[in-house]
């Protein structure tokens, strides 16, 4: 049992592509020790400089009103409820410039769907957004430009191309849950099935923009299907190499439709490592502090993952899940510095911009 | 599995502790000096799984008791070195020697007054890679302790959980038969149930043991 395990681990690191069935005797079989190893190795050999990198950056929800009402969601409100908002434009205005301030160098605006938003809202509030300040939006997902394509009856590449020209940067991998159709009928059944969703990152890729790729686990899906959907990223990958991180997190259940026991920690190391075994083709894996802590995500360091997400000045969605986290950004430096590497800020694509040192901070 | 770690700065000591030999002070100080937590926790998991196999132990009760005679701590996070830790270690260690007394053994971060707990990392907390590393160094010298313990209500049970590959066979904290009121997700409470307590040990991979203050097995999971 644990030969075969050892096996797998060590193709890898001769270079060696894994299958879906090593993917999945891994997730089976493999001890959680060996697999954070065999991903700590494979991290060391795709990043040989002892950097971890983070992004400072505002999450920013404009609407919390959504049609899709996924039964994992503790943040949606139907239309029609009174806690539904928007955001007007002074607040938008107001959040962008307290990021800039405290020296954020990304957006990343997500909503639900919100029936009476169409596209040429968005294309106007990311004009707007440009017109006055100079950041980078890495916005929205691929559930709400399949909305928007629903909406203004356009093609998902017209859809993306105009959002791009009116200031879209880059896409976050949102929306993405398990890349497998039982699953999300179960526990999204209103949302873009899997394929729909790679269209609009292949989409996105192909006009020159980055993605990145999400998973959410720890719910209803099997081994298989958390290795299907690894792969799944891993193939189109290969066409089109816009992925620039894959970032996996668990399920929090507080407060959602969907309930249960939610994931634990060995659960969140084991799919950590996993993965950054299975992507041999994409170059970041972020822990996520959001989901599992500071002290969990900092662990993570040494399971294969290499950057440790943002500082995220305002979180709403997984918070509205009741995952109590804040990690200030002095916290962030002395984790990275406390794991054994140097803490440096990046920007959306991964470029580096500056070193910090914990005593600097202070 | 040891294959993976032949490049590791600690191999020499990881093929001591394969082969039972007791570490001395400068081990030690290397221990507690590297960062390869991998190779720590590989470590502390031989010595944990040769004196307890998979049992992890745990209590119904309600406070973790400070008087308890059988068991001795240490606090780490403060301002303590390296060489003051492994020297400590070591006293107990050789006092064990002697007396045979201690049962069980359990670090203790330092948490100035005011800090925040559990995953939200207020100044001066201890971080998770420095709790594991204490967990698995504890475990790897006192080779003549049966029970390593992890106070899950400061390390948070997500990080309780994982230490539990780390050296870690016995876990401390609020533990109660059952829920009486509705606190929402038990990883920011200070009370877990004992259901909750066996489901995630079981899913360490770990059988659960029900213990009393003795160590005689109450029930098994």
């Amino acid at each position: 049992m644990q030969t075969e395990t050892l096996r797998i681990i060590e193709k890898r690191l001769a270079g060696e592509r894994l299958s879906i069935a090593d993917g999945i005797k891994l997730f089976q079989d493999a001890d959680l020790l060996s697999l954070g190893q065999g991903a700590d190795l494979v991290r060391e050999q795709m990043h040989p400089k002892k950097v971890v990198t983070f992004v400072i950056d505002r999450n920013i929800n404009y609407t919390n009103v959504c049609s899709c009402q996924c039964k994992f969601c503790a943040f949606y409100c139907k239309p029609g409820d009174p806690n539904g908002y928007i955001l007007s434009q002074a607040e938008l205005h107001a959040k962008i410039e307290e990021t800039i301030d405290v020296g954020g160098t990304q957006l990343l605006i997500q909503g639900g769907l919100h029936p009476d938003l169409d596209l040429e809202y968005f294309e106007n509030l990311l004009r707007d957004i440009k017109a006055h300040y100079s950041i980078h939006i890495h916005s929205f997902s691929p559930p709400e430009i399949w909305d928007l394509a629903n909406k203004s009856k356009l093609p998902i590449k017209e859809v993306i191309f105009r959002l791009k020209n009116a200031g879209l940067d880059s896409i976050p991998g949102g929306g993405a849950e398990i890349l497998d159709d039982r699953v999300r009928h179960l526990i999204s059944p209103n949302k873009i099935n899997w394929q729909q969703w790679m269209d609009v990152m292949t989409t996105a890729h192909k006009l020159g923009m980055k993605t990145t790729a999400t998973m959410m686990f720890g719910h209803v899906e099997t081994f298989e299907e958390r290795i299907l959907h690894i792969v799944r990223v891993r193939d189109a990958q290969d066409q089109t190499k816009g992925f620039t991180a894959f970032i996996p997190w668990s399920f929090a259940p507080t407060n959602t439709l969907l309930g249960g026991e939610g994931s634990t920690g060995v659960e969140y190391l084991r799919t950590l490592s996993v993965a950054r075994l299975m992507l041999d083709n994409v170059p970041n894996i972020q822990a996520s502090w959001v989901t599992q802590g500071a002290k969990m995500a900092q662990v993570a360091l040494r399971f294969g993952a290499n950057d440790f997400g943002s500082t995220m000045l305002e979180e709403n969605v997984v918070r509205a899940a009741g995952v109590q986290t804040r990690v200030p950004l002095q916290e962030i430096i002395r984790c990275i510095e406390d794991a054994g590497y140097q803490a440096v800020q990046r920007n959306t694509h991964y470029e580096l911009l500056k070193v910090y040192r914990k005593e600097v901070v202070g | 599995m040891s294959s993976l770690f032949v490049s590791s700065e600690l191999i020499d000591l990881i093929e001591k502790v394969e082969n039972g030999e007791r570490l001395d002070y400068d081990a030690g100080v290397r221990l507690m000096n590297s960062q390869d937590i991998l190779a720590l926790g590989y470590m502390a998991n031989i010595v944990r799984e040769r004196k307890n196999g998979d049992q992890t132990y745990f209590q119904v009760k309600r406070h973790f008791n400070y008087a308890n005679v059988y068991e001795t701590t240490m606090v780490y996070g403060d301002i303590k070195s390296t060489e003051q830790r492994i020297n400590h270690l070591l006293k107990l260690r050789t006092a064990q020697d002697q007396t045979g007394k201690f049962l069980s053994f359990i670090p203790l971060p330092y948490y100035p007054k005011d800090s925040l707990l559990d995953g939200t990392m207020g100044i001066g907390t201890t971080t998770g890679i420095e709790d594991l590393k204490v967990l698995a160094i504890s475990r790897i010298l006192l080779d003549n302790f049966d029970h390593i313990k992890a106070l899950w209500t400061m390390l948070g049970l997500k990080l309780t959980q994982v230490s539990l590959e780390f050296g870690v066979d016995d876990l401390e904290g609020n533990v109660v038969e059952e829920q009486i009121s509705h606190t929402g997700e038990s990883e920011t409470g200070q009370v877990i149930t004992k259901r909750a307590m066996i489901h995630m040990i079981q899913k360490a991979g770990r059988d659960a043991v029900e213990r009393d203050t003795l160590y005689r097995i109450l029930k098994t999971d």
